[in-house]
This record gives structure tokens, C-alpha cells and sequence, in this order.
């Protein structure tokens, strides 16, 4: 179907917002005719807030008064109006559905769920619907719509997402793997199948999103997720920047009784002390570590770890898709950081995998590129995520579906 | 003639071996449990060196196999918080034996040993170094079997067999793999919880559960209960069961439900371990009674066929030793048929 609609997008992080409106006209590629980003949201960071807007070539940065998302929404809102760029739509990006939704249109009934999700993401949800709120005030007439963040595992087959607990906690309390960065393997699966010119069906994809907080890897076969690193909540699976990854569950058991730990400080711990981190002592950005690798030996145990959850992965999901066609790299390390990527794909020969190291070291971070070498049968690719595309083409689907 | 003590609480399992001839039984850890191995034997004086399994030798016990001495009570002592209900038995028989018998020699075999030595981005978890410090590390498990089996293959193949991937069936089925004799990562971590699912046991699950059971009120006792105990099968198929009792009725509905989330388990951890190790020379499948296996190990060879591995026609029997590969095959595959006794009397017998 063919018809002009434009559509804001917004995208919470913990500390952040992004928003993107995108505008299409006809069977054309949407353009962008506004876009941004506030920082500096959380309460406990000690920077303070600001807006970055970019509109028409120009590029503008404003103090926020509040850490607050709901404020910086107010204010997108507010420019958007000056601006006379009338909203069609708006998307919102969900982290948790615990399964019961993927891309839904919000009314009051939506509403009343998503307030019963907010323990799963204690963080972000909240601030998700703040903004929702906001909108739903300031811009009553334009209907709303989210998309799910764990909606893309949806496929994961039972013996990937069961935990083997009894049965009546799992169904009392929801327990099973879910998994993250949905949106985002959406979107580099798509990406990926135009760059090869091929189709979904019959490629084996492991896909890394390997961002500066949370990370995970995905398998993707016949462009359908059948396992992911993340779980129930976003600490397990890799090791990431202050998250532990993958732990043995009776270590907090053993710390709390042994030791006096609470649960809440060792939760915290755990989630926000911990990963590269908690090891290192010294940086939960994995580039201070890489910097300081000949000089720091617990840098340099940190960055191990990181690779060596990472290669467990990437092996575990080759096995199950018995081979592999596709490896892709995404988000901010896995796009901008060649020692990570050349660090996994060593010694992969088994898989057919080999990295081209000059090709890796040159890629650049704007657009797909193949780093394989000539005579690897496995394609290695950097792909940089888009998001805020992703829920826009969620929002689309379900528009057009309305339409009908 | 050798006795080897292994404890299993609220007992301690014994087996008396003498040339051929074997008893075996179990008894609580009471003031008569000497008395009761002297009935069975007559006289004491017979035994010519004892044997304890310790499952969980912490940082102290750096070996599969050591020599006890009277030093040692001390570090077996300090050992005992790390899996208070069985390290406790093995504390106290020693003690006992030790005091009794000090002239025959006394064998510690160490279930940790192996993996003490485990690279640091294997042994470590990425939790704050602090933590470390208070003895949180992978300490692994089914060393004894992975070690014997590693020596094992060693001897039957003589070379080429640099990356090894030895997985153990049974009631805490686990993996290990190990290059060039030395384990660079295994399926047990902190506890013999973590890995794959057991009979009781819930094996890798999201962390942040432990924290949300509590929230709701439920005690940390009621829920490493609910985890060591009520878990793995018994808590998939929701009545007490066991990886043997679902292999005996694997058609019904849940039991191969669960022997799919367990083989899953199982391929992923080889995976891992192919990946970590940069291949795989050879695998090994190992336990107490392995032909009961056989239709497993079929199943998960079946599954690694796109590595390049070829299964023969042989027959996973009651023999010691089953090749199952074929010559064409790029990865080779061993059968074991071993328990712990057997592994620990051959120690005995070599020394």
C-alpha cells in the first residue's frame, strides 16, 4: 500500500531517550525529518541531563532541567509543534511482554498491562510510560503503538526457553528464557538478507549485539530466533559491562547464608558491580580495558572472559543449527570494535569461519561490511543496528494491517 | 586389601576389595563404624590402605590423587563450608580411619582436583574480585572420571588426541574439556548445580529467580531445596524421576519432552566446548553402566554429524572400552564403562 505517513519513534534507554521522526511518502525509503537525543536521565548519574536535536542539517544541544524522560518527551513534542511536523503515529519501544503481545496498538485495556509488567524492568518500563502518558496528553488524537524488545524470541523452541524447576513455580511465576535485543535482531536478520541478496529461509545466522551496558547473542535460522544468550531478565547469558552474564544460581544462596549478604545489595551487585567491571576494577568500558591490556593484568582477565563467553555462545548456537552460514556483529563494540571481533573469530577454522584481519581492522561502522576472507565459507558481517528503523517497520506492519 | 570410603549422607558408602573379591555397603558415621568393617573382614590388620572420595577440595586440594598425612585434617577442615553435608563425612571418616590405622596409607581423590588449575576465564566469574576472594570461582566436578578418562585415552590412542571433550552420563551427567591433558573448562561451577540439569538438580538457570523466589517470602533453606532437590527431571516431569527412570519410558509425553531439553543441554555445552577448543579430537562418553546410554549417545552423535563425525556399527555393550567412530570419522569417539570404585582401586593397584 501506498500513502504518506509519518511516524516518531521513541526509544528509552536507562539514562537516555532517543527519537527519530520518520517521514514516508509513497513506496520510497522513509527519510528522517527529525531526530535526537537526551542523556543523562537516571537519577543516580551525577552528569547533567541535556537534549541533542537535529532537524534540516542543523544541530542544536539544550540543558534539560530535570533528569526526567517524561520532561524530555514534553520537550520533543514541543519543538516538533514549532516546527509544524504533524505525527501520524507514534512507536514505543517495550522491553517485556513476559509473552503475552509483540506490536500492539496502546488503549486503556494495553494500559493497565504494561503497568503489570514494570517489575520485570524496574527501570526502563516506568519511564517508558511516562512518556506514553505524556503523549497521550499533549497528543491525544495520535494513536500509539509499542513494539516488544523479547518479541523476536517469541520462536525459541520449548527445550531452548525451559528452565527445569517445577512446574508450579514456572507457571506461577512466568519462569523461562525470554531473551532481549529483539528489535535489534530484526533488524540486522533483514539487513543481512538484502546485503547477501539472500532469502531467510535455509540461512543459519548467530548474530552479536554487543553494546557499551547490555549484550547477547542470538540464533537465527530461517530468519526466526530458536535461541538467545539473555533469559528471564537481562543479567545471564554473556559476560557484559557491569552485568555478571551467566552465573551458578546457588552462588547467591551460598553469599547470603555464608556471608549476611541482602538480596537487594547482592541484586545489585550483581546487575550494576559486576561483569568487565567487577573483574577488571577499573573500567566497565571495554575500551579503557583494551587500552590498558599490557599494563593491567585484571584488564586483561576481563577481556578474556568477555571473549571466552562470547566464543561459548557463538559455538553452542553453531552446534545447535548444526553450521553456519552468517556471523554478524552489531550495536556499539560490535560495529566500532575490531579486537573483540578479531579475538572471537580466532581459531574458528572448525566451523569454516577465518576472519580477514585487514579487512577488520579497516571496516568501517556506517554501513554492512564483509570482514571474511576469500575462502571462508562463512560470512562474517558488521552490521550497525537501527532500531528506531525497526520499530518503525513494526509500526508500519500493523498500520497497514489496520488499514485493511 | 583396600577399603574405600565415599560419602553419600547421610551415609558413607564403603566397598572392601580384596584380588577379587568385593563387598560393598553403606553406614552411618557412628562410634561402630569401625567395628563394622572389622565383622566384614575379621581382622583389621588386613587393610592395607584406605581411600576417600572429597567432592569439593577448594583451593587446597590441588590434585586428582594425594597422599594424606596428618597435616592434611587442618586444610580438609578449612574445606568443609564449600559443601558442608558431604565434606563433612569425608572430614570425619578420615579422622576416624587416620587415628585407627596410622601405618597403612591413606589416598585422598579429590573430585576438584582436576579443574583446580583451570584457566582464569574459565575458573572466574565476572562478579567483583572481592567476591573471588571469598572463594567464588568454577571449582568443576567428576574429576576423578574426567582425569582417567583423559589418561585413559592418552593410552589407548597414543597421539593426535589434543582436544578432548569428555562428557560424563548419569545422575549429574556434566562436561569437561580438556587440551593437551589439561581441563580448560568444564560444566560444574561454583556448585555441582550450575551446568546441566541433574535428576534433582535445576542446572543453568537465570540467577535473578533466586531473587524473585525470596521476594516472595520464601526462605533461603526452602529454596535451595527447591533447586538441589525438587528440580532437573524431578521438577520437569513433577514426581520423583530420574534420567535412568526417563530413559526406561522415553516415549511418553513428558519424558521426551525432558530428554529434549537435556540432549539440547548436552549439544550446547559441546558446542561451546568445539569453539573454546578450536575443534575436537575426540569425545568421550563415560559412566557406571554406559550401554543403558547407548540410544543417547547415538542421539547426540547423530546431532554433531556436521562436524565431520562418522559413527561405526559397533555396539555400545558391557565391554570396558567401545570405539564407536569410524575410520573416516574426523572426530574419534570412546565409550567408558567405569565407576569410582574402580577408577580409585586402580590407583591403588599402580602405586
Amino acid at each position: 500500500m501506498e500513502f504518506k505517513v509519518k511516524i516518531l519513534v521513541f526509544n528509552c534507554g536507562s539514562s537516555s531517550l532517543t527519537f527519530k521522526v520518520f517521514e514516508k511518502d509513497g513506496k520510497n525509503n522513509p527519510k528522517i525529518v527529525f531526530e535526537g537525543k537526551a542523556h543523562g536521565l537516571l537519577e543516580s548519574h551525577d552528569k547533567s541531563p541535556y537534549i541533542e536535536l537535529k532537524y534540516n542539517g542543523n544541530h542544536e544541544t539544550k540543558k534539560l532541567s530535570e533528569k526526567s524522560h517524561s520532561l524530555a518527551s514534553e520537550l520533543i513534542l514541543k519543538k516538533l509543534n514549532e516546527r509544524d511536523i504533524k505525527i501520524d503515529y507514534i512507536g514505543h519501544r517495550w522491553i517485556h511482554s513476559a509473552g503475552q503481545f509483540n506490536t500492539a496498538f496502546i488503549d486503556n485495556n494495553l494500559i493497565e498491562k504494561l503497568i503489570n509488567l514494570i517489575p520485570y524492568f524496574p527501570i526502563h518500563h516506568p519511564a517508558i510510560l511516562n512518556v506514553i502518558k505524556k503523549c497521550r496528553t499533549l497528543l491525544p488524537a495520535v494513536p500509539e503503538y509499542i513494539t516488544v524488545d523479547s518479541g523476536f524470541h517469541s520462536t525459541i523452541p520449548f527445550e531452548a526457553f525451559t528452565y527445569a524447576m517445577p512446574n508450579d513455580l514456572v507457571k506461577k511465576f512466568g519462569f523461562r528464557k525470554y531473551g532481549f535485543h529483539g528489535i535489534s535482531y530484526q533488524y540486522v536478520t533483514d539487513a543481512a538478507c538484502n546485503y547477501l541478496k539472500s532469502k531467510k529461509e535455509g540461512l543459519k545466522i548467530v548474530a552479536c549485539h554487543l553494546g557499551t551496558g547490555g549484550s547477547s547473542v542470538a540464533a537465527v535460522k530461517d530468519g526466526k530466533s530458536i535461541d538467545t544468550s539473555m533469559g528471564y531478565t537481562s543479567l545471564t547469558g554473556l559476560v557484559m559491562s557491569t552485568r555478571t552474564g551467566d552465573i551458578d544460581p546457588m552462588l547467591s544462596v551460598y553469599l547470603m547464608c555464608n556471608y549476611g549478604y541482602r538480596p537487594d545489595d547482592l541484586m545489585n551487585l550483581f546487575n550494576k558491580k559486576s561483569g568487565l567491571l567487577g573483574i577488571s576494577e577499573f573500567s566497565s568500558d571495554i575500551r579503557d580495558l583494551i587500552n590498558r591490556i599490557s599494563e593491567d593484568e585484571r584488564s586483561g582477565i576481563a577481556l578474556k572472559m568477555y571473549v571466552h563467553s562470547l566464543k561459548k555462545y557463538i559455538g553452542s548456537f553453531i552446534t545447535i543449527m548444526k553450521g553456519l552460514d552468517l556471523l554478524v556483529f552489531t550495536d556499539d563494540i560490535g560495529v566500532h570494535n575490531w579486537y573483540i571481533r578479531e579475538k572471537v573469530c580466532e581459531n574458528m577454522e572448525w566451523c569454516n569461519m577465518k576472519i580477514d584481519k585487514k579487512k577488520n581492522l579497516e571496516a568501517v561502522s556506517d554501513n554492512p561490511s564483509e570482514i571474511n576472507s576469500k575462502d571462508s565459507k562463512v560470512k562474517i558481517l558488521i552490521i550497525p543496528t537501527e532500531e528506531e528503523f525497526e520499530i518503525y517497520n513494526e509500526g508500519l506492519k500493523l498500520i497497514e494491517g489496520d488499514v485493511k | 586389601m583396600i577399603l574405600l570410603l565415599n560419602p553419600r549422607p547421610p551415609f558413607i558408602q564403603w566397598q572392601i576389595s580384596d584380588n577379587n573379591k568385593i563387598i560393598e555397603g553403606k553406614s552411618m558415621l557412628g562410634p561402630d563404624f569401625i567395628s563394622i568393617i572389622i565383622e566384614k573382614i575379621g581382622n583389621i590388620r588386613k587393610i592395607n590402605g584406605i581411600g576417600y572420595v572429597l567432592y569439593n577440595g577448594g583451593e587446597k586440594f590441588k590434585s586428582t590423587l594425594q597422599i594424606l598425612d596428618s597435616n592434611s585434617l587442618k586444610d580438609l577442615e578449612a574445606c568443609i563450608n564449600l559443601l558442608p553435608e558431604y565434606n563433612k563425612l569425608t572430614y570425619e571418616a578420615i579422622s576416624i580411619w587416620m587415628e585407627r590405622m596410622p601405618w597403612v596409607k591413606h589416598l585422598l581423590f579429590c573430585d576438584t582436583g582436576f579443574f583446580t588449575n583451570l584457566p582464569e576465564e574459565a575458573s572466574l566469574y565476572a562478579v567483583p574480585n572481592i567476591l573471588a576472594k571469598k572463594g567464588v570461582r568454577r571449582y568443576g566436578g567428576y574429576g576423578i572420571y574426567h582425569h582417567y578418562a583423559c589418561e585413559f585415552a592418552d593410552n589407548f590412542f597414543k597421539s593426535n588426541c589434543n582436544k578432548i571433550i569428555s562428557v560424563y552420563i548419569g545422575k549429574n551427567t556434566n562436561i569437561a574439556a580438556i587440551k593437551d591433558g589439561i581441563p580448560v573448562d568444564t560444566t560444574i561451577g561454583f556448585t555441582p548445580i550450575e551446568g546441566i540439569l541433574s535428576d534433582r538438580g535445576c542446572g543453568d538457570i537465570d540467577p535473578t529467580i533466586v531473587f524473585q523466589l525470596h521476594s516472595t517470602g520464601i526462605a533461603f533453606k526452602e529454596i535451595n531445596n527447591i533447586l538441589t532437590d525438587k528440580s532437573g527431571f524431578t521438577g520437569l516431569l513433577g514426581k520423583d524421576s530420574s534420567l535412568n527412570k526417563v530413559l526406561k519410558n522415553k516415549n511418553g509425553k513428558n519424558e521426551s519432552k525432558a530428554l529434549k531439553i537435556f540432549i539440547y543441554n548436552i549439544l550446547k555445552y559441546i558446542g561451546a566446548y568445539i569453539s573454546i577448543l578450536g575443534g575436537v579430537d575426540l569425545i568421550i562418553f563415560s559412566g557406571n553402566n554406559i550401554k543403558e546410554f547407548k540410544g543417547l549417545i547415538i542421539e547426540i552423535c547423530n546431532n554433531l554429524i556436521f562436524t565431520g563425525l562418522v559413527l561405526n556399527d559397533n555396539d555400545i555393550g558391557n565391554e570396558k572400552v567401545s570405539v564407536i567412530s569410524d575410520v573416516a570419522s574426523k572426530i574419534n569417539l570412546l565409550c567408558l564403562n567405569i565407576n569410582r570404585w574402580e577408577i580409585m582401586n586402580n590407583k591403588f593397584l599402580n602405586m
